[in-house]
């Protein structure tokens, strides 16, 4: 009964940590994307509305400026998330390592 | 840490905040509302000889009309560019694939619907990425149709049609054959309905899709694979391609 439930638990640890770690990676690539969205996105909008080069939109000056900016601001924050977000699950894939170790294991089934 | 932990929210926040005001901005802005921000024009034509029409996401619609002019209306969130010659070639791009919209109304009825008045025409030739295309019998030298993923609707086709999609579907009607006619397809189903006084012989070459025959001496469903189907002793060859895409044909009653 111990050895299923320890079984158990490693296998649906090692389900959610894989699950972690692709939220993890989402959240990287969204953070990274935005903040150059946003990185060509404002001096676009300016340039454009200086009239040195043409940007196709339907949306007012400000409002577009508006845009930019935010996307900037959020993937920044983000960006700096990543620094908490990112450690805390390397430490946490270091736990499994130790879990699926094969001492562990044989801890458990002794 | 903490402190990183405030800063990053505090920016995400911020961030937040000011794309949702510049989304307001735009929705609430008390002049040319978003509404107006769709482009929805109709323009005429003269003496039109040949039909040029290529476009982005936007589908296409053609058919003839009593009017002496060639109508052409347009809704989508750029104009039309328009261009018109001598020799009567009247060539209609709409490109949107760097158009940026919020809240863009009406998408429902975007589209360009050219109304050509009743008389044979040099050649049409419309072109779409994602967008539909259908098509009403029109009377041309040659008529050339091709899409990317958009479906193709065409009646009363004939020989001088070809057509052409990468993953679209094909619904098409075939009235008359004055020699071999080629329809390629790749992922998209074809549906085809064949007229029966038509002389053909029909090969369906595939490498995944299957065939349907309705209507005819031999008749088959969901057969995988190439098929002949033949008609009043197969005069003009009829050659179907598609990559998975399937085929079902109906013999007109």
């Amino acid at each position: 009964m111990k050895k299923i439930r320890y079984y158990g638990f490693l296998i649906f640890g090692a389900a959610g940590m894989a699950g972690l770690f692709l939220l993890n990676f989402l959240y990287l690539f969204l953070a990274l994307g935005l903040f150059s969205l946003g990185l060509i996105a404002v001096p676009a909008a300016l340039l454009g509305a200086a009239g040195v080069i043409h940007i196709t939109t339907d949306l007012p000056f400000f409002s577009l400026m508006f845009v930019s900016v935010g996307t900037l601001l959020l993937g920044f924050g983000m960006c700096l998330g990543a620094f908490i977000v990112c450690p805390a699950s390397v430490d946490r894939l270091r736990c499994l390592r130790v879990r699926l170790s094969w001492k562990k294991r044989r801890c458990c089934d002794e | 840490m903490n402190k990183l932990k405030k800063l990053s929210l505090m920016f995400i926040i911020l961030g937040a905040v000011f794309i949702a005001a510049g989304a307001a901005l735009a929705y609430f802005r008390p002049f040319n509302s978003y509404n107006d921000a769709v482009s929805d024009e109709t323009l005429y034509f003269g003496s039109v000889r040949e039909l040029i029409v290529i476009t982005g996401s936007l589908p296409i619609t053609v058919e003839y009309w009593d009017g002496d002019d060639c109508e052409v209306s347009c809704i989508g969130d750029l104009p039309l560019i328009t261009d018109t010659d001598e020799s009567g070639v009247l060539r209609l791009t709409q490109d949107d694939s760097f158009s940026l919209s919020l809240f863009t109304a009406r998408r429902d009825s975007f589209g360009v619907t050219v109304k050509l008045p009743r008389r044979t025409y040099r050649r049409v030739s419309l072109t779409s990425s994602s967008g539909d295309i259908s098509a009403q019998p029109i009377s041309c030298e040659s008529l050339e149709i091709s899409t990317r993923s958009g479906n193709i609707s065409l009646f009363g086709a004939d020989d001088r049609a070809k057509i052409k999609t990468e993953s679209g579907n094909i619904e098409l009607g075939i009235s008359a054959l004055g020699g071999d006619m080629e329809l390629s397809g790749g992922s998209g189903d074809i549906s085809l309905t064949l007229s029966k006084r038509l002389s053909v012989c029909m090969e369906y070459m595939t490498e995944k899709g299957y065939c349907t025959a309705r209507g005819f001496a031999e008749e088959f469903e969901n057969r995988r694979g190439d098929a002949v189907i033949l008609q009043n002793g197969g005069e003009y060859l009829l050659k179907i391609t598609t990559v998975t895409g399937n085929l079902t044909v109906n013999g007109e009653q």
